[in-house]
């Protein structure tokens, strides 16, 4: 898969125009556009080189599959700092893509030459932290069980519930806002005391939360 | 006997290095200082050579320090350091220090005490380095003011609002003017900043709190404290109580819930703080280990409400969305977000490297500390390794538009979790013969660079 993403990433890169003549230096390129298809085309080759090896070798792969297993097993703490950089990553990404998009951002056509290149590594360094951060969660140092997501007590129930009056409370706001900004800003609405009333709600409702948390702990 | 040999000379070697750093430390520091022509402007690099960019450290540029003061300083340190060489001495002093720590944190209030005093000499050695944004907001503030209109700026949304309406109360009954408000707020964070770093040492490392208290204090970053006229100061001491509550979520002593809401409320003061949502993460996952599953939703959920309502309730007093939105730095400015990291030149790279150090000179050591594995594996490095991770990549790319050392306070937060690993760990989980004398020769030279700048900082334009 990341063999696949880095193919498609270079043939983006490679169908863009050449670079401009006054900073090309080899086969009209300019060292920015060598280094993209340098990294993309590395990236691919690893990634093929260690689909082709694990094919061939399946020995290999089970051993190099247990030394991963093994890490990831004795240094949880190190495995989790790992699972929230490459989470964090993936959201830097995405977010960039969202905020270099020229459609949204009229202002970024300035700088679309950079944009068209830099995409595809945004978007193939994504899909391999999200092929990874899959297959990390394979190890299962992270059990997941729905209990665990739910009130255990009546005020921790009261709290949630709390939570998710002034959470629907949030979302209408989103929603009005964004469907009509010029509304909410009208000061003689009832927006501002629903605000205001809002927070003391969401604070009981923590407050009852994080009693839960520690009447569990004493 | 051949393990005991290796150990000594694995102990040595460490040493070695560490001794190498603060030695290369000082030999640069002197270099830089005496023979290298400081740049006029160290925000414009066109006519810079490569050396004074390179130099443009330590004293290179606080002129304003006599040379004979900053050689008495330096043989002060020296002499103090061979003192401490010797082995009976060494643990004389490491006897009498943790005594006076023990007592120290004894009596609550000794700690107040301390930070009253650090409070005072904050607002004795006000800083009147007046940044280029700080020129927009000196006359743009009173205006908004006069106009009746509420000062909000979406990258900081309470930090601004706070400071805009300190201005109006003190400029309404005391007729203070912009500067002089902006400065008061900055000194009134720091015996706030100074009492939770005090306690939290105490939790980190019990017999060395005061220790890792002034470690972390010899750092640059301290001129936030002293009346800088930014909007980082409050912030710094939200994510100082967040890292707090962090270690006491760790340590099974509070619900996630309460670190989550401290990064929210850090959040709506300063958007900067963003960059420590993936330790957030890490405790979700701590959490959900626990089987606390429940709390990492509902702290979640009450992150987002408390950063929507803020947001809502300036958007509701004459703040538009879009407006805020397309004015953010941190957002690219309407499409001007590859302009953030993008625009990097290899001399503004160096600048850089010698801003990182001017923010905290000991940073360095965490390179040691990684190679030496003395970065103990336990949950709170495991936060601390994440926030650096994401902290040192954002001041090494991100473009200040007012110029890197105009912006020296927005490269503070980031680094502050590499600071607190590399205090934590040099401190507490380090063990190399001398290191009592290495710790204060570090201390003490970082503290004379550091309070040097911020004593430069207030005689500037006197």
């Amino acid at each position: 898969m990341c063999t696949l993403a880095g193919i498609l990433s270079l043939s983006a890169v490679i169908n863009l125009p050449p670079s401009e003549s006054k900073s090309a230096v080899i086969a009209s390129f300019s060292p920015w556009r060598i280094f993209t298809w340098g990294f993309l085309g590395l990236g691919t080759l690893i990634s093929l080189g260690l689909f082709i090896k694990s094919q061939v070798t399946p020995d290999w792969s089970t051993r190099v599959e247990t030394i991963i297993h093994t890490w990831h097993k004795t240094h949880s703490f190190l495995s989790s700092a790992y699972f929230c950089l490459s989470l964090a990553l993936i959201l830097l990404l995405g977010g960039l893509d969202y905020l270099m998009d020229v459609q949204r951002f009229p202002r970024m056509a300035y700088y679309i030459f950079l944009y068209v290149r830099l995409r595809p590594i945004c978007l193939w360094l994504m899909a391999v932290t999200i092929i990874s951060l899959i297959l990390t969660f394979t190890y299962r140092w992270l059990t997941l069980s729905l209990r665990d997501f739910l009130p255990s007590n009546r005020a921790s129930r009261a709290g949630a519930y709390c939570l998710l009056v002034v959470f629907a409370g949030t979302l209408v706001m989103w929603v009005n806002l964004l469907r009509d900004p010029i509304f909410f800003e009208d000061k003689s609405s009832l927006w501002l005391p629903m605000i205001f009333i809002s927070i003391p709600v969401l604070f009981i409702g923590l407050f009852l939360i994080d009693r839960q948390g520690k009447s569990k702990t004493e | 006997m051949n393990k005991n040999s290796n150990i000594s000379i694995s102990n040595l070697i460490e040493a070695a290095v560490y001794y190498g750093f603060f030695l290369l430390l000082v030999a640069l520091s002197i270099y830089s200082s005496f023979f290298v022509k400081a740049l006029p402007d160290p925000n414009n690099l066109n006519n810079a050579t490569i050396q004074q960019v390179i130099f443009g450290f330590a004293f290179n540029r606080l002129q304003r320090i006599p040379a004979q003061i900053l050689i008495v300083s330096g043989l002060a340190i020296l002499i103090g350091m061979a003192a401490l060489w010797n082995n009976r001495r060494d643990q004389e002093l490491y006897r009498r220090f943790a005594s006076l720590n023990n007592r120290f944190f004894s009596k609550k209030i000794y700690i107040i005490a301390l930070c009253l005093v650090f409070f005072t000499a904050c607002c004795l050695l006000q800083s009147n380095m007046v940044s280029a944004d700080m020129v927009i907001y000196k006359s743009w503030i009173p205006r908004q003011f006069m106009r009746g209109i509420m000062h909000v700026r979406f990258d900081e949304m309470w930090e601004s609002n706070l400071h805009f309406n300190a201005y109006i109360l003190l400029h309404t009954f005391l007729g203070t003017d912009v500067l002089a408000s902006y400065r008061l707020l900055s000194c009134l964070a720091a015996p706030f900043f100074l009492y939770i770093l005090l306690i939290f040492s105490r939790r980190l490392v019990p017999d060395k709190a005061l220790s890792l208290s002034m470690f972390i204090m010899s750092g640059g970053f301290v001129q936030l404290f002293f009346g800088d006229m930014e909007y980082y100061t409050i912030t710094i001491t939200l994510v100082m109580a967040y890292f707090y509550l962090a270690y006491a979520f760790l340590q099974e002593e509070t619900s996630f819930v309460t670190p989550a809401m401290m990064l929210a409320l850090a959040m709506t003061f300063h958007m900067e703080t963003f960059y420590l949502l993936p330790t957030l993460f890490f405790l979700s996952i701590v959490a959900i280990q626990r089987r606390d599953g429940f709390e990492v939703i509902c702290g979640w959920f009450g992150l987002f409400i408390l950063v929507s309502l803020t947001l809502m309730f300036f958007v509701n007093n004459g703040n538009p969305l879009n407006n805020m939105v397309d004015t953010s730095w941190g957002l690219g400015r309407n499409g001007n977000v590859l302009a953030n990291f993008l625009t990097n030149t290899p001399l503004l790279f160096i600048a850089r490297l010698n801003m990182v150090t001017l923010v905290f000179p000991a940073i360095w050591l965490l390179v040691p500390l990684l190679g030496f594995s003395r970065i103990k594996l336990d949950p709170f490095n495991g936060f601390l390794l994440t926030g650096a991770c994401c902290g040192i990549p954002f001041s090494l790319v991100w473009v200040s538009s007012i110029g890197l050392y105009s912006d020296w306070n927005l490269f503070s937060m980031p680094l502050f979790p590499a600071i607190l690993l590399v205090g934590y760990n040099l401190i507490g989980h380090t063990h190399f013969s001398r290191k009592t004398a290495l710790l204060y020769g570090l201390t003490a030279f970082s503290s004379l660079i550091s309070y040097g700048w911020i004593v430069s900082n207030h005689f500037i334009g006197r």
